[in-house]
């Protein structure tokens, strides 16, 4: 019976719909977080020739009877609204305003300790740390998953000493007691849909080891879209109400097509009796 | 008596077509822009029964009995069948998304003066070479305003098709060759225009190469043949226009005095940033359901007693000492 396979499909995408909206709700306290969204969407549709062939009159449609094959989760789309402001006032906690990007490296190495890649990573968690890197022989701004933030041409920005009273300008300027650092560099994508994920707060940047961003991205701090805002921090674009209504949503979907199995199952139940007296 | 037996099994038969096409609507509850099909049950062709051997008996009005044919009883259906899921193609409730990609067509068009439904729908395609127009029989009709934009900058939707301007072109809004980046700040407005945000002046301008979107008006839209993955083909007799042609039309035939029944008889409009929902009701659809079980049990009980009537004529008829 069809109907068995058109609900199970139905279910099978309302269950992953559930797992993005509890990845949503998990990452509410995520910092930078963006969340997704789950759509729907229908699956093939047949048209049966199970009729008479005399029949041929008063049909409003084109002969045959369609049976569809149920529904799968169609895509997830990327939510990239701003998320609210929290602020830290610490001095290397930084707040994108507007639609930028922060790009940070990470040195992939290899048994040797020898460096073989060079990972490119977007990310809107602001929320660095300074510590001393070996490779750069100098005080890197670092996100919590290592990466180390980039200046406007892509290049490790390093600090030559343990620097106090850290600034950071709306247009990205970094100095330290006084003395300029280099900009940050904040790149625009111009189609969010095709960012990639990859866990950690971060996006795949799609550009080769070491290539210089602008060659792909333009910096949203000299266009203007976005701008710097020194001790606050992004909190995720994940609405409780929002995501607690599509929770109840989906479940009562899940709830309405698993009847809809019971009902399918009870009347092969009943075909089944046919002969059973 | 055997002639029931099939009656009722054609029954149990249109009832189960019946679930899967009620099936079909529930698996879609939250499918942007699905119209939910309803089961057309219909009876078989009706034909005449004539007692046997008996030529007197009433006249059927209508059909006389003719002297030495048998007398005739009256009409039978001698069974049921699902002819024809029909589209419903109301208006689903629409939800906010606040995706600039997402857009939700609005319409309240009147029928012809023919009764004929009409109805506003996207044009998409499935196009191989993306600089040329999409052919018109590559061309297919959604009502799904749930879309993306793909890796090459052109407007999507998730099974891939692509979102057609008024000239049948796939829409580019993020374009490196021409520098024109409508990106998130495209805006589409009640009229279908597409808008984009100049970085210079930073004032709505309008993306030049598509001036409005595909839409169009199918004049009796239930003709159109679903294909699954949201989108519905017209073959053969429906009447596909344009938007902007009918409204050119429209105006043309006001200007010299024709104007009978304009094909843009009240009113439409889009709504960026929501999408329009699936028109499924879950509680009739449940009901449904229900109804059709407990008919499908009848009709299995309606089975089982010919059978046990069955059973009394082949093992107890003429039985000796049973």
């Amino acid at each position: 019976m069809q109907s068995l396979n058109i609900s199970t499909s139905a279910m099978r995408g309302i269950q992953q719909a559930l797992d993005n909206t509890a990845n949503n709700l998990a990452n509410i306290d995520t910092i930078g977080y963006k969340r997704r969204v789950a759509s729907f969407s229908e699956l093939l549709s047949d048209s049966m020739n199970e009729q008479p062939a005399a029949d041929n009159q008063n049909r409003n449609t084109p002969v045959g009877i369609r049976i569809g094959s149920g529904a799968r989760l169609g895509m997830t789309k990327l939510d990239i609204g701003q998320g609210s402001v929290k602020v830290t006032d610490v001095p290397t906690d930084v707040l994108v305003e507007g639609d930028g990007y922060f790009l940070v490296t990470h040195k992939i190495k290899d048994a040797t300790g020898a460096v073989i890649q060079e990972e490119n990573r977007l990310t809107r968690d602001g929320s660095f740390k300074v510590s001393f890197d070996d490779d750069e022989q100098g005080y890197v701004l670092h996100t919590t998953s290592g990466h180390i933030l980039t200046d406007e041409n892509g290049v490790n920005i390093v600090l030559p000493e343990p620097v106090t009273n850290i600034q950071i300008t709306a247009e990205g300027a970094l100095t330290a007691n006084g003395v300029s650092y280099g900009n940050i560099g904040l790149w625009k994508v111009d189609n969010p849909d095709q960012l990639q994920q990859v866990g950690q707060n971060l996006f795949d940047a799609d550009l080769d080891s070491g290539a210089n961003p602008t060659t792909k991205y333009t910096n949203a701090l000299i266009t203007g879209d976005a701008t710097l805002r020194q001790g606050a921090l992004e909190s995720s674009n994940v609405s409780m109400t929002e995501e607690m209504s599509q929770l109840v949503n989906i479940q009562r979907a899940y709830q309405l097509n698993s009847r809809a199995v019971g009902i399918s199952d009870q009347m092969m139940g009943i075909a089944n009796q046919l002969r059973s007296r | 008596m055997i002639r029931g037996l099939y009656t009722s099994a054609s029954g149990m038969l249109a009832l189960q077509n019946r679930q899967e096409s009620l099936a079909n609507n529930l698996a879609n509850i939250n499918t942007p822009g699905f119209k939910q099909d309803v089961g057309v049950m219909r009876a078989f062709p009706e034909q005449l029964l004539s007692r046997m051997n008996d030529q007197e008996g009433l006249d059927v009005p209508g059909v006389p009995t003719m002297p030495g044919q048998p007398a005739i009883i009256g009409r039978l259906h001698t069974g049921v069948y699902m002819s024809e899921a029909l589209p419903n193609f109301a208006q689903g409730d629409i939800e906010e998304t606040r995706n600039p990609y997402d857009l939700a067509l609005m319409d309240n068009i009147q029928p012809d003066q023919d009764g004929n439904e009409r109805r506003l729908f996207y044009s998409v395609a499935r196009i191989e070479d993306v600089t040329q127009p999409a052919q018109e029989e590559d061309i297919r009709y959604t009502r799904n305003g749930n879309w993306s934009v793909n890796a090459d900058g052109y407007l999507v939707t998730a099974d891939g098709y692509y979102v057609l301007d008024n000239q049948n072109q796939a829409i580019r809004v993020n374009d490196p060759v021409s520098g024109i980046n409508a990106g998130q700040d495209l805006k589409i407005n009640e009229a279908g225009e597409l808008l984009y945000k100049d970085p210079n002046t930073n004032e709505y301008q309008s993306l030049a190469a598509h001036p409005r979107l595909g839409l169009a008006v199918v004049t009796n839209p239930l003709m159109l043949v679903r294909e699954g993955t949201n989108v519905f083909r017209w073959e053969g007799d429906i009447n596909v226009e344009a938007i902007d042609v009918a409204e050119a039309n429209d105006q043309a035939a006001l200007a010299a005095g024709t104007y009978a029944t304009p094909t843009i008889a009240g009113r439409y409009g889009m709504q960026q940033g929501w999408r329009e929902r699936s028109n499924v009701d879950p509680g009739q659809t449940m009901t449904n359901m229900m109804s059709v079980l407990r008919a499908y049990e009848a009709n299995q009980r309606v089975i089982t007693t010919i059978d046990g009537t069955l059973d009394k004529a082949a093992n107890e008829i003429g039985r000796v000492n049973g």
